[in-house]
């Protein structure tokens, strides 16, 4: 009897311990965050802090494709897109502990739509490391997509297409030879310094004024005083909206107005900012305003954001992040139902002038995963934005 | 001889914790540990020798970057940088001492909190040695040929560097020192009649506690991988000073408290980001009107004899226990 118990014992324990085995071996053999009915896609995006204004619509410019995808067809072959947008508050530190939440134990089969850039660069080469493929983050840094990286692919043109499409823009289109530069001190206004400033001394310009300011900086006077007192024609602004802003309405009351450039931090509501003096500002872009008139495509992401997020207004930002989304689900869609990573990262790389009618044409190939490169040059006109012309840098 | 039981135990079980904790857990316990140093020195200056200081993130920047620079451009073996990168930020130490000997509370508060925005200016501005704006990333620990690239590893580390640092610490309370520092902070002028030069004591405080958070900002380096200027702000300075005043100012163990919890405490809320500054505004508020002496002086004040009827039963059973 005690005999029999033992062996019953043992019988039982190892059926266990052979289907736990079996189990955390099928386990290992799956895609990490692949399921019969969800993709798990997780994301890094500053949901508080000073960042929050442009983090909060990037989730849900997002958010909002992936919910139209599940609502209408259930989702990319029977499997429904779960968004794992966390906060990491900008600041590199929590994204390295929110990243390695998302891999090791969310396990997300991808990153997509990640904000920020010394935040991705804090976690990039764990994320390279790990295999984990990146698509779409919303920045401009160079490293994003040079050199080539196997499993990280950018829709964002980065500041070496921006910088260097503002300085040929002003010498070369709009014959400006007296040329002043402001730009604000941190990671964005650094770079594109660095390649406006080279594309000039290409084109054998150097500036005639250069003022660079904190990002705390609220009065300006002093700037727009040595852009003007140097004679100025034309001025290549390289920040954010609110200090590009504070520079227009200081140069109206000096009666200052050279042609100012802008890069994609510009958008129409510098109109409310800074009144009639945003008008004639040219700016790039690279996806189409959501107020065009006569824009399915705009209309169709104005009305989804408004369905998922209702009173959000449509901005640069949600939208970005909207068409990052649907770079990811198209890729989903094109690797097939026996999804894996591999199959993911060549689906992306067959995409060749792709694009949903709100941005310009992009390809990828296996040596080029860097997305838009051509801009738009888009003119602030009568309250809003029109469109002046496409500009490809790497022609020049 | 109980008490030694009850540390060896609490020693193995810190050191088996690599075994059933995950990778993500590791790491913030790896924060934790930086932050623990970090609050361990800034305890050191305001909560024993009363000198307030809300710049610390200063020296937590220079020990960083030091940590950092010194075995990516000067090739220094690592387990020479970080002590190192302490006496470099233990002599920017010297620099507050200039305002400390003159100014008192809020004065001096007010002269750390300028230090503390120089710092963050310099660094992104010394683009050369820093890497500006962007930021840098750091060079991965090697020792003897192992290099430190896990969690788990980089764990070990930061536990040795935690226990060192507190061991140090006891000895330097418990010394003239620390005798020292607190007849400055209770009654500075009756300290100077018994003798007890404020120049000589502050300027050890001073350099003993941005030691301290110089050597933590070198740990930060390797344990997150990747530095950049914009981290080292007045809310990081604020943080370890709620760290202190949260866990117990002029206690070890409340260091050691309050750093881990509110290390842990943003991850506990991730869900709830927002709330967090609320949080912390209204834990400060109350620790001040109710714990003035932070979680471990609450926890002191009830463990004390006459407190301890009152606790049920098995609370007072292991209460006595660690006693001893």
């Amino acid at each position: 009897m005690l005999r029999k118990m033992k062996v019953l014992r043992w019988l039982v324990v190892s059926a266990l311990v052979f289907t736990v085995a079996g189990l955390s071996i099928a386990q290992q053999e799956e895609v990490p965050g692949v399921t019969a009915d969800t993709i798990k896609l997780g994301s890094f995006i500053a949901q508080s802090g000073a960042v929050a204004p442009i983090g909060i619509p990037v989730v849900h410019g997002a958010q909002t494709w992936y919910n139209f995808i599940n609502d209408q067809w259930g989702g990319i072959y029977g499997r429904k897109i779960e968004f794992i947008a966390l906060d990491d508050g900008f600041n590199p530190a929590n994204t390295v502990a929110v990243v390695k939440k998302l891999v090791e134990e969310e396990k997300v089969f991808a990153i997509v739509n990640p904000l920020g850039t010394i935040t991705y660069q804090a976690v990039f080469d764990y994320l390279v490391q790990n295999g984990v493929p990146v698509v779409s983050p919303h920045g401009n840094a160079v490293f994003m997509c040079q050199p080539t990286v196997h499993t990280a692919f950018s829709i964002q043109p980065n500041n070496i297409a921006f910088g260097r499409t503002l300085a040929q823009y002003a010498v070369l289109k709009l014959e400006k030879q007296k040329i002043g530069i402001s730009y604000v001190q941190d990671a964005f206004g650094a770079e594109l310094y660095q390649y406006v400033t080279d594309e000039l001394s290409k084109r054998g310009v150097t500036p005639v004024a250069t003022v660079s300011y904190p990002g705390t900086e609220t009065n300006f006077s002093s700037y727009v005083l040595q852009l003007q007192q140097a004679g100025a024609e034309a001025v290549i602004l390289l920040g954010y909206l609110a200090d590009a802003a504070a520079i227009l309405r200081e140069a109206e009351t000096l009666g200052y107005k050279p042609q100012w450039l802008g890069t994609n931090t510009i958008t129409p509501v510098l109109y409310q900012l800074a009144g009639t003096a945003a008008e004639d500002l040219i700016f790039i872009g690279f996806a189409t305003d959501p107020g065009t008139p006569y824009h399915p495509e705009a209309y169709l992401f104005t009305l989804l954001l408004n369905r998922y997020f209702p009173g959000e207004a449509p901005s640069g930002y949600s939208e970005i992040a909207y068409i990052g989304a649907q770079m990811v689900t198209d890729a989903l869609s094109i690797a097939g139902p026996d999804l894996t990573r591999e199959k993911f990262i060549q689906a992306l790389e067959t995409f060749k002038d792709w694009e949903h009618g709100l941005t310009p044409k992009i390809t990828f190939s296996p040596t080029d995963h860097c997305g838009i490169e051509a801009l738009w040059l888009v003119a602030l006109r009568g309250g809003g934005a029109v469109f002046l012309e496409e500009w490809d840098w790497t022609q020049y | 001889m109980r008490r030694f039981i009850l540390w060896s135990g609490a020693l193995c079980l810190l050191a088996l914790a690599p075994l059933f904790l995950r990778s993500y857990t590791l790491y913030i316990l790896n924060m934790a540990g930086v932050y623990l140093v970090a609050t361990l020195g800034l305890n050191l200056l305001t909560g024993y020798t009363g000198q307030l200081s809300i710049g610390h993130a200063g020296f937590l920047a220079i020990g960083a970057y030091a940590g950092a620079l010194l075995p990516a451009k000067l090739a220094v073996p690592f387990w020479l940088s970080i002590p190192l990168a302490g006496i470099i930020s233990g002599l920017a130490g010297f620099i507050l001492l200039i305002p400390a000997l003159r100014l008192t509370a809020i004065y001096l508060a007010i002269a750390t909190l300028g230090f503390g925005a120089a710092v963050a200016e310099i660094l992104p501005r010394w683009t050369a040695v820093t890497g500006g704006y962007q930021g840098m990333k750091v060079p991965k620990a090697a020792f003897l040929g192992l290099t430190l690239d896990s969690d788990v590893k980089l764990y070990y580390l930061a536990l040795i560097i935690v226990i060192l640092m507190i061991l140090l610490a006891r000895n330097i309370v418990g010394s003239k020192l620390g005798r020292a520092f607190v007849a400055i902070r209770d009654q500075e002028r009756a300290a100077q009649a018994l003798g007890i030069s404020l120049t000589k004591y502050k300027a050890s405080a001073f350099f003993i506690s941005a030691f301290y958070t110089g050597i933590a900002g070198a740990l930060y380096s390797f344990v997150v991988g990747y530095i950049s200027p914009g981290e080292f702000d007045l809310a990081k300075s604020l943080l370890i000073f709620m760290m202190m005043a949260l866990g117990g100012m002029g206690s070890i163990p409340g260091s050691v408290v309050g750093a881990v919890f509110l290390t842990f405490l943003p991850h506990w809320l991730s869900g709830f980001r927002g709330l967090q500054q609320f949080i912390y505004g209204a834990a400060l508020v109350l620790v001040v009107i109710f714990a003035p002496y932070g979680i471990w002086g609450f926890v002191r004040r009830w463990t004390m004899p006459d407190k301890l009827q009152r606790l049920p039963r098995p609370l007072r059973a292991v209460v006595e226990f660690v006693r001893g």
